[in-house]
């Protein structure tokens, strides 16, 4: 339900902003995990983040649909991936939204680290997070560069036993995503 | 609760009593540290103060600063906030948001959560009741840890603001904080956050809070920008401005002194003191820092207030002595009123403050030389003067009634007044005299129960001091003759002499401790305590002054103290430990008159001296009475180490030098130590050094044991201690000694193996040396041999009788080589060559051209084996046809240098000579005793070679 709203704020956003703002937007970029186990390492990446960020507000959305993750160890992998723990079936996308804690400014170029403050949900769970993120502003792109980490049991994501030497508790997450500036309303 | 119920209880305006100071130290000047502007303060469990200033972080001992630096030297950056946790970790915050931490002594280490740190100033620490840890800043709200993340409460999550001053866990364990709107609590409510908050119209002083103090009571106090203190309840969010006109000023901090006082530390006015039991304010501050503003305030272990100032930057007091100077004629005693006025008897008249003055006042015209002042519990004070007796001043009036010689008071040299009830004793020069009252009239009326003078009286009738203990017995010390008792039965006791014998002279002042233990002290500045119903010396003297009097008494928490001039000294009954409230303390220079304090159930203790009035109001903290000790630093060679990962030590790490620090803040300058090295040191060894160096340390296990003392009594002094071992050194580990055995073992199985091969050795090349000589010999005297060599002489003879000259001398010469040449192991090339060319000589006559011997040497500086080629060339001859058909030649050379090659065509005989079969084979066991190389038969259909190892001639 929580995602679903989510999703819906990052469709609607542009348009509950008010006036002929421009946002930063970005439609291709990269997310990707990687699970450190003691029996197994499996990486896997989306080049399919969607994301949103208000320079004037500070406020941002972060979608990416989860059966978008490629890159499993096995087509088996990817397929357990998406059936049984992140179930994406009744939890298609993961999404965060909040608003950068930092007052900076986004049009200027730069280099910033900002820590953005915001719901991340994943596998239909929220949780509050506080991400650090590297964002480099140049001449009309900005590029967001975080890594981050997951702890699977934050958001209800259950592991059989069987399998538990397999998967990591904790999931690395990195994202590396290009915006471009656009107005609001196109 | 009780603050509270006091809290509405009162609300009456309180007044201010004036005057009285804290007596504070400055360490602006304590060590070449540059310190600047210092922001916070905390004293560790180890014992150590740290300060962050804007420079860094500084750890001070009582007398150095020593700056500490970081792992990766983040050093002149301000720190903003410290705290400790139960584990003893030290958090530091920095103005820029970085989080540090220090194990122990360690350095501090940079603490970066996964989130990141703050962009903004961390001004304080907290941990929950769940031990997780929370930080406030100034500008970003707090931050908490929950399940190994970073949660931010910000505006956003209902925060007032996000500029946070002040973060605390209360009694429960629960965070508030104070911010720019007011106190918020904060927590967590399952996985979603909650804020409380708080603000003036709960009861606040203000919205702008600086400081918060968790109560022991549950709820908290509240120090606001303005408007003052606030206890808020924050089950029923009540907050209860403390009930007086506050005197204004911003609170910087709240301190708790015990469960009575509250400090109250404000930016520009000072501090007040809010006493719950008396309820009334003192506000104190330091005279020459009255236009100085207070940055934070902290308090120690040791019952000292700390203050952080930019003028004074650091500075301490203790918290139980405050003072006043005084300018009155010699005061010889004091007594405190109902009303909280002070009466002070002077040489030269009564001199009395109200609660609300600031100055004394003489009281009334007379200038009566008053030494002793007593209120009895009706509120009359009895004034005994020195020749002039006794009188009376009824509470609220202004008339001093006169006793004297109508009264039965025959002598009027009164020197100590006490009672109980409505009975008083007086100690006079002219003995005890016991009398009772009675407030019928104006003027009290006195009747005398008993006077003891004469027989009668405890010895002498010069009594310095009555004292009445908890089991009703009156005590007197008395003049020359000792402690007198008179028990409730009327029973009269007298001590004499001390438990050795020692006679007991004058006693100027007698005392029980809580304890029920009689002190009491001489005029030589002994101390002596009852005991089995004798007196005892005790193992302290308070001062060296030989005119030091000491007077007696205890205070409310049974401890006895001892005033005399060097300043006060209190002794805890129950384990008998000394504290010295010295120099440090403010008594430098304290002149106290006899007996000349005031104990008034309820009230500080009041002395006076010649030129101050001290007021003790005891702690009802839990105090440390003994000095920390910490081992500090640990050095091999004068290196420093991380010792603290360092156990062990290798055998030439073996000087150690130990750096420790006392820790005493009620005055460093007591410190005394002593140390011992376990495994080295037979005993103690007292010092005042803080560090003791050990060269040459052997190899063992060791124990550094070091105790720090504020009063030389070590018995119950804290320690610290260092366990280490020094290694033996390589040669002494009992595997190398193995190795080395087994090695010499080796080496010398390895000597004898070796040298019963070369006896072997040399015991064949013997046994094939005599044996090559003799079959040499025989075949050189083989008949066939000589045969043919005659056959051959003889056709000579006949046809070149000149060739057969030279044939015998070659013969000759042949057979003296041999000679020669038998004994040797080795022989030159050269020599082997020409006997060789003797036998080719030999040869060549018998078969005329048929037989070629050539010689193809580019060196000849070699050695080789004797008989050697003359028995290959031999072994040629024997088994190879010469004939003018197939004539016989053959080649010597050298090949590499290495081998010298005897090479003939094979023209093998068809009637094959009959073989010994040992000629090749005693050169090849004679070489090889001589040489590794291999003697190598190359033999092919139409030739055959042999090759003999050149050796080289140093092998001669």
């Amino acid at each position: 339900m929580l995602a679903r709203i989510a999703v819906i704020c990052i469709m609607l956003l542009p348009s509950v902003l008010p006036g002929q703002e421009t946002l930063w937007r970005c439609e291709g970029g990269v997310i990707a995990f990687t699970s450190d186990a003691p029996l197994e390492l499996i990486e896997a990446a989306s080049g399919e983040l969607q994301g949103v960020i208000n320079p004037e507000t500070g406020q941002f959305a972060f979608a990416v649909a989860i059966n978008t993750f490629v890159g499993f160890n096995s087509p088996l992998q990817q397929e357990h991936f998406n059936e049984n723990y992140l179930e994406s079936d009744r939890f298609p996308r993961a999404t965060f939204s909040g608003r950068i804690i930092e007052e900076v400014n986004l049009r200027e170029a730069g280099n910033y680290t900002i820590r953005a403050k915001g719901d991340l949900v994943i596998h239909g769970v929220e949780h509050e997070r506080i991400i650090k993120s590297q964002v480099t502003v140049e001449e009309g792109n900005l590029r967001v560069q975080a890594s981050f980490t997951v702890p699977l049991a934050d958001h209800d994501i259950r592991i059989p036993r069987i399998v538990y030497q397999k998967i990591a508790e904790e999931i690395l997450v990195e994202v590396n995503a290009s915006f471009r500036l656009m107005p609001s309303n196109s | 609760m009780r603050v509270v119920q006091l809290v509405i209880l009162s609300f009456v305006g309180l007044p201010i009593l004036y005057g009285q100071t804290l007596f504070f130290r400055t360490y602006e000047e304590a060590g070449s540290a540059n310190l600047d502007l210092p922001n916070c303060l905390i004293e560790r469990t180890n014992g150590f103060i740290y300060m962050g200033d804007e420079n860094g972080l500084w750890q001070f001992d009582g007398r150095q600063f020593q700056p500490i630096s970081t792992t990766d030297s983040l050093q002149d950056v301000a720190v903003s906030a410290l705290f400790e946790d139960s584990q003893q970790q030290l958090w530091i915050g920095y103005r820029n948001g970085a989080i540090y931490r220090s194990d122990g002594l360690l350095p501090p280490q940079a603490w970066e959560p996964e989130e990141g740190w703050p962009a903004a100033a961390i001004t304080g620490f907290a941990v929950d009741f769940e031990g997780r840890l929370w930080w406030a800043t100034y500008g970003e709200g707090v931050y908490g840890l929950k399940d190994g993340h970073v949660y931010q409460f910000g505006i956003d999550d209902g925060l007032p603001s996000e500029d946070i001053y002040t973060i605390v866990a209360d009694q429960q364990g629960r965070i508030l904080i104070g911010s720019d709107n007011g106190v918020c609590l904060i927590g967590w409510s399952g996985d979603d956050k909650f804020i409380r908050h708080f603000t003036k119209n709960d009861g606040l002083p203000d919205d702008i809070i600086y400081s918060l103090l968790p109560s022991p009571s549950g709820g908290c106090w509240v120090g606001g920008y303005e408007g003052g203190v606030s206890y808020l309840d924050i089950e029923h969010g009540i907050a209860s401005p403390l009930p007086l006109e506050w005197p204004g000023g911003t609170i910087v901090d709240l301190l708790l002194c015990g469960s009575d006082d509250l400090w109250v530390a404000t930016e520009t006015e000072g501090i007040y003191r809010w006493n719950n039991q008396r309820q009334t304010w003192k506000k104190s501050s330091h005279e020459d820092w009255q236009s100085g503003s207070i940055h934070a305030a902290y308090q120690d272990s040791e019952a000292n207030i700390w203050v952080l100032s930019r003028e004074q930057i650091i500075s301490s007091a203790n918290t139980q002595f405050t003072f006043l100077p005084l300018s009155l004629p010699t005061p010889q005693s004091v007594a405190l009123d109902d009303d909280d006025g002070l009466w002070i008897g002077t040489e030269a008249g009564l001199y009395f403050r109200g609660p609300d003055r600031q100055s004394f006042e003489q009281f009334s015209a007379a200038k009566l030389n008053i030494i002793s002042l007593y209120f009895d519990p009706n509120g009359v004070l009895w004034i005994g003067t020195f020749g002039e007796g006794l009188f009376a001043l009824r509470p609220g009036t202004d008339e001093l009634f006169h006793y004297g010689e109508q009264d039965g008071l025959n002598n009027g040299n009164i020197l100590s007044i006490t009672g109980k009830d409505d009975q008083l004793w007086l100690a006079t020069l002219g003995g005890v005299y016991q009398l009772s009252y009675h407030l019928t009239n104006d003027r009290p009326s006195l009747r005398q129960l008993r006077h003891l003078e004469g027989e009668d009286a405890p010895g002498t009738e010069f009594i310095y001091c009555a004292y009445i203990d908890s089991q009703n017995r009156v005590w007197f010390g008395t003049d020359g003759e000792g402690i007198s008792m008179l028990s409730p039965a009327g029973e009269h006791l007298t001590y004499s002499a001390r438990k050795n014998g020692t006679p007991i002279r004058s006693v100027y002042s007698i005392a029980e401790d809580g304890h029920g233990r009689i002190w009491a002290s001489t005029e030589s500045g002994d101390i002596l305590y009852l005991e089995n119903e004798q007196f005892a010396l005790a193992n302290f003297r308070p001062s060296n002054r030989k005119d030091a009097f000491v007077s007696l008494l205890n205070d409310e928490q049974g401890n006895l103290l001892l005033i005399h001039p060097n300043g006060i000294d209190r002794l805890d009954p129950e384990h008998l430990t000394i504290v010295h409230h010295h120099d440090a303390a403010g008594f430098n220079g304290f002149e106290p008159g006899l007996n000349a304090f005031s104990t008034t159930a309820g009230a500080a203790i009041h002395m006076v001296g010649l030129d101050r009035l001290v007021q003790y109001s005891p702690t009802t903290n839990t105090i440390r009475q003994h000095p920390k000790v910490v081992i500090d630093r640990v050095s091999v060679f004068l290196e420093p180490i991380v010792f603290q990962n360092t156990m062990h030590f290798g055998a030439k790490e073996n000087n150690l030098a130990f750096h420790y620090s006392g820790i005493w803040y009620t005055d460093p300058s007591l410190l005394t130590y002593r140390y011992q090295l376990e495994g080295f040191d037979r005993t103690w060894i007292n010092t005042g050094d803080q560090q003791v160096v050990y060269s040459n340390l052997p190899p063992g296990e060791y124990t550094f044991r070091v105790a720090a003392s504020a009063n030389e009594d070590f018995s119950q002094a804290i320690e610290d201690t260092y366990h280490f071992s020094i290694a033996l050194p390589l040669w002494q580990r009992t595997w190398f000694i193995l190795i080395a055995i087994a090695g010499f073992l080796g080496i010398a199985i390895l000597i004898l193996r070796q040298r019963e091969k070369r006896l072997k050795r040399e015991a064949s090349l013997k046994k094939e040396k005599v044996q090559s000589q003799y079959e040499a010999l025989k075949s050189q005297i083989n008949p066939h041999f000589l045969f043919n060599s005659f056959n051959t002489l003889a056709s000579l003879i006949e046809e070149k009788p000149s060739h057969a000259v030279s044939y015998i001398e070659k013969l000759a010469d042949f057979y003296r080589g041999i000679l020669q040449y038998r004994e040797r192991d080795l022989i030159a090339l050269e020599e082997e060559l020409s006997m060789i060319q003797d036998y080719a000589y030999l040869l060549q006559e018998r078969y005329g051209d048929n037989f070629q011997l050539q010689i193809d040497l580019e060196r000849r500086d070699y050695a080789i084996v004797p008989f050697s080629l003359q028995m290959l060339v031999e072994n040629a001859v024997k088994h190879n046809v010469i004939s003018r058909r197939q004539p016989l030649n053959i080649r010597i050379y050298t090949q590499d240098d290495l081998t010298i090659i005897v090479e003939n065509p094979k023209q093998l005989k068809m009637t094959k000579e009959r073989s010994t079969g040992f000629g090749i084979s005693s050169i090849r066991s004679r070489y090889a005793i001589l040489t590794d190389q291999p003697i190598w038969i190359d033999d092919q259909p139409n030739l055959f070679r042999i090759g003999l190892p050149l050796l080289k001639p140093k092998q001669l």
